[in-house]
């Protein structure tokens, strides 16, 4: 990937490898650190050196579920650096490397014969962090516009999703009807990768509506699924493209929760696509949640090069990690094993103002005026220029012939506007959810102008 | 010595074309030869001490509301006898001057200094201070108007001063050129003012 | 336990692998053939010229930076295609005191004073250009016709416009297209390389250096104006093919338009100016004293540039074919949820 051809005649592509690579599961390790955002030790219902249990609530009551996904007992309690930077709770515990379930979990045999409230108290009990807040508080997320069930990935580096459509085609249909009665959406959709058509066909995808994606980036990314086939994308309270609230849901992740709920089971696995060099090495490992990458490592027998990075959730937008501690959590879609030399380095150079940034950008910002006036500290500029639209997707950095750090200058003047400059409406909401970072994989747009009548401020 | 201060800040401090950057129309329209510019500056120079000693002195009887006008006026009546005076003995330089000299008039240093210095001060304090504005302005005109001339027709004063092959840039006499070496002469100002305060 | 050596650095961690320098040395490949062409017909003194012109650009820029305390960054190429266009433009016999003053003054005035490379509001090569047009005393050493009388080339080296401008379209019998088309007529050491520009400058468009809509739209406002023209008077106004192959308009609409930074960076702005550049290019070369207007007519239209950018098209995604299969199995959510 990457590299423009010497006659490119097209602008570059990020394109999706359709590689089939078949879900390996992955042992469980002897230890693993379950991580909690924005908590304090107080907040957990077990001390060090006390045994749980596989899909034991370690929160105390009232403070949301904290589901631990092994059997064994707590060794530390204290803090982790997660890639993103902030600060997180970590939970180490040894394990026992067999399970003994919680027997507070209960199956749900038929999902249609079940009460949404009732599908959304067990979703939420097994863990799905990513998609509780949505769940937990219908007086603020009264209605949901549109649910988009994604079988594209977040970013070429990742083949979990597309690889969970190839593998489960028979039960798309299921995972369809508990999302769609779990949220209650006004509409469904399944979004396909164009070059996974032929696996779709004759398939029943239960009351959804199936829409072929190219399997391009950004396609794969929650905001343009939702600009493009849910209920729109509005993040800037000037634009006046509103529509609603869209929820998007991997299609590993709502298989997952099918498993979860139907076995009576807490979310315990994710499938993580491990590759490495720039073409290849697709391996698909099912993995405990908490484990660390260093056993993924060890599983594909790689060691990453001096000087090399280990990153999480694709080039294009995910984080390099800290260390080969960093467990694999709910969020986690891919690890990428990258050489030195297939990195590079931003620099400080001026911008030339080529426009390749205007031309690739997916929600149409003027990228080179905005990363000039960013970079400066002019925010309101930015703010004008929609600066809060940016969906930090990279490709303008991507693109960019004097690699200048554009995502980095525009992310700046967001959190500048978000908490200095003026506070847009709704814009605080949306980023006080733990669970997702940037690449959560159920992002919840919503609407923030104050003249729609399901407005969570009016309500209050 | 507060009277020398008077009379050197125009020389460099608020020399003014570049510091103060007043005064721009003349500056840039007459500074076709180095002759030129300096004629202009002799007759702002005569100008601007009298005016600014007859306003100092009269500063007492011109009431506030209408002291604009009783400026112009002033400076009208000198700039009539300037005037009358190049176009007796200096007639060449009237000709090329033109329109500029009875412009003098509202020119904006000579305003400026009536209105900021000479209406405050005393005669003889006045007086060193237009002699001292006039005198900076004078040497920006001649400078500037050197530059182009030697540039721009290869004659300083009039003489030959390039080598005999020398082609002119005539680019230098015409209108932009003003602003292109104004502008160069104000950043090598603002560069050494700068490298003597740090 | 053994710890790894890991490079953190935020995303995204690939890139298309483009630089500043490759549109420098795409665009010396472009040009390649021009100035194969132009050393072929005029020897010694075209390499004497264009040698001169890409070294005072280089040096300018150089001195400059080095004045001003700054990177020197004459390695990243703009410098030299600077120089190097400018050279083209001029005729083989130009003394070269000349082109190092303009390239002093274009580089270091229209560009590292504003900013230096992607900051400069007009192009530097244009801004060189016009400065010795202006000065009257140096005006002569443009003349087409004169200064290549003493030139060998085997085709009659006289400039079509100049021609144009004298004589009205009658004079331009003995000039056909196609001779036009192969580069002989009189002009600058590059200009009138016709068809190895029109080759150079659809190279730099599939390779994505140049965008294709300001050449396009250059050449279209050229046709359509001297179309008008043309149409109202045939014999003082010569035909927009002509105009297309004569003088600068072809290393104008591919080269010196182009330059990103005065350009527009929006497709339609792009249009707008493209279409200016070429309308502006036949009035002035109907009605203003200059024989050919290119180079002002970019320059008027890079004024407008910050205007242009503000035309946009609002949608960017290309719409995907998307077959939509409703699939029923209990029911649309639409039907339960009304339940």
């Amino acid at each position: 990937m990457g590299l423009r051809s010497f006659f490119g005649i097209l602008p570059p592509r990020v394109s999706y490898r359709g590689v089939s690579a078949p879900v390996e599961p992955v042992p469980i390790p002897e230890k693993i650190r379950l991580l909690w955002y924005k908590r304090t030790p107080s907040d957990l219902a077990v001390q060090i050196g006390k045994r749980v249990e596989t899909g034991q609530d370690l929160a105390r009551d009232g403070k949301g579920p904290f589901v631990s996904t092994v059997t064994g007992r707590v060794e530390d309690i204290g803090e982790f650096q997660g890639v993103d930077a902030r600060e997180y709770l970590a939970i180490t515990i040894i394990t026992e490397q067999r399970d003994s379930f919680d027997p507070s979990l209960e199956a749900i045999e038929d999902f249609s014969e079940t009460k949404p409230e009732t599908l959304r108290a067990a979703v939420n009990r097994a863990g799905f962090t990513a998609l509780s807040p949505i769940i937990r508080d219908p007086r603020v997320w009264p209605r949901v516009d549109a649910l988009i069930i994604s079988a594209m990935d977040l970013d070429p580096q990742s083949v979990a999703n597309q690889q969970s459509f190839r593998d489960n085609t028979s039960e798309i249909g299921t995972a369809v009807e508990l999302l769609a009665r779990t949220t209650e959406a006004l509409k469904c959709t399944l979004a396909v990768p164009d070059n996974l058509a032929g696996i779709a066909t004759g398939v029943s995808m239960g009351a959804a509506a199936v829409v072929m994606v190219p399997p391009v980036y950004p396609y794969g990314l929650p905001e343009i699924l939702a600009k493009k086939y849910g209920a729109g994308l509005l993040l800037h309270p000037h634009d006046t493209g509103f529509s609603g609230n869209t929820i998007v849901v991997g299609l590993d992740h709502a298989l997952s929760m099918v498993h979860s709920l139907q076995g009576g089971k807490p979310m315990l696995e994710k499938t993580v696509t491990f590759s490495t060099g720039e073409n290849g090495g697709f391996r698909n490992f099912r993995v405990r949640i908490g484990t660390p990458v260093s056993e993924l490592l060890k599983m594909a027998s790689v060691e990453p090069a001096a000087g090399g990075k280990l990153i999480l959730n694709g080039t294009m937008r995910g984080y390099a990690c800290f260390s080969d501690k960093q467990p694999v959590t709910a969020t986690t879609e891919s690890l990428h094993v990258q050489s030195p030399s297939e990195g590079f380095s931003f620099q400080d150079t001026q911008c030339t103002n080529c426009g390749k940034c205007n031309q690739v950008c997916p929600v149409d910002l003027e990228v080179n005026l905005l990363g000039r006036f960013s970079e400066y500290g002019i925010y309101d500029k930015s703010r004008t220029l929609g600066a809060e639209n940016c969906i930090q997707c990279g490709l303008c950095a991507y693109v960019c012939p004097a690699r200048r750090p554009l995502v980095q200058y525009i992310t700046g003047a967001k959190q500048a506007i978000r908490s200095g400059l003026e506070e847009p409406v709704g814009m605080a909401e949306a980023m006080e959810c733990d669970a997702c970072g940037p690449s959560c994989p159920a992002i919840r747009l919503f609407d923030m102008g104050s003249d729609t009548e399901d407005s969570p401020k009016e309500k209050e | 010595m507060k009277l020398l201060k008077v009379f050197t800040r125009g020389l460099w401090n608020e020399i003014p074309p570049f510091r103060l950057v007043l005064g721009l129309c003349p500056t840039l329209a007459v500074t076709r030869s180095a002759e030129d510019g300096l004629g202009m500056g002799l007759a702002v120079i005569f100008v601007l001490a009298c005016s600014n000693m007859l306003v100092s002195s009269l500063r007492n009887l011109i009431p506030r509301q209408v002291r604009i006008a009783c400026f112009v006026v002033i400076i009208a009546s000198f700039v009539v006898v300037v005037e009358l005076l190049s176009q007796a003995f200096f007639y060449p330089i009237y000709q090329s001057l033109g329109i500029f000299i009875p412009l003098i008039v509202v020119n904006c240093i000579i305003l400026g200094r009536a209105e900021a210095f000479a209406s405050r001060n005393g005669i003889i304090a006045s007086g060193l201070d237009g002699l001292g504005m006039g005198l900076g302005f004078t040497l920006s005109l001649t400078v500037l108007g050197s530059i182009r001339e030697i540039l721009g027709q290869g004659t300083f004063f009039g003489a030959e001063v390039m080598w005999s092959s020398f082609r002119p840039f005539s680019f230098m006499v015409e209108a932009p050129g003003a602003f292109v070496t104004l502008g160069i002469l104000l950043a090598i100002m603002n560069a050494i003012s700068k490298s003597h305060q740090s | 336990m053994k710890t790894l050596d890991l490079t953190v650095s935020p995303a995204p961690h690939i890139h298309c692998g483009a630089r500043i320098t490759g549109v420098a040395y795409n665009f010396f490949l472009a040009l390649l053939p021009t100035v194969a062409f132009g050393v072929y017909y005029y020897g010694f003194d075209a390499i004497r010229v264009i040698g001169a012109s890409i070294a005072s650009a280089m040096i300018a820029e150089a001195v400059f930076q080095y004045i001003m305390k700054k990177p020197i960054t004459i390695a990243d190429g703009s410098a030299a295609v600077s120089g190097l266009l400018l050279a083209l433009i001029l005729p083989a016999s130009v003394p070269l005191y000349l082109v190092v003053v303009a390239n002093f003054v274009g580089i270091i005035i229209a560009k590292q004073c504003f900013g230096g490379l992607g900051a400069s509001p007009l192009n530097p090569v244009l801004v060189s250009w016009a400065i010795i047009r202006v000065t009257n005393t140096w005006a002569g050493f443009l003349d087409f016709d004169l200064t290549l009388i003493n030139y060998d080339t085997g085709f009659l080296l006289q400039y079509p416009l100049a021609v144009l401008k004298a004589e009205g379209s009658a004079g331009l019998a003995h000039f056909s297209l196609l001779d036009l088309f192969l580069g002989r007529q009189g002009g600058g050491i590059g200009a009138s390389a016709i068809i190895w520009l029109l080759a150079g400058g659809l190279y730099l468009v599939v390779r994505g250096m140049i965008r294709w809509e300001i050449p396009c739209s250059f050449l279209l406002g050229v046709i359509v104006v001297a179309g008008i023209f043309w149409l109202g008077n045939s014999k003082t106004y010569a035909n927009p093919m002509f105009h297309i192959l004569a003088g600068n308009v072809m290393i104008g609409a591919f080269f010196l338009s182009t330059d990103n930074s005065s350009a527009p960076v929006n497709r339609w702005g792009m249009v707008v100016f493209g279409f200016g550049c070429g309308a502006m290019t036949v009035v002035l070369r109907a009605w203003s004293v200059y024989p050919d207007g290119v180079v002002f007519a970019c320059l008027l239209m890079s004024l407008f540039t910050p205007l242009f950018d503000k035309l946009r098209a609002k949608q960017v995604l290309p719409q995907p074919v998307y077959p939509i299969t409703p699939a029923t199995i209990s029911g649309t959510v639409e039907e339960r949820s009304g339940q």
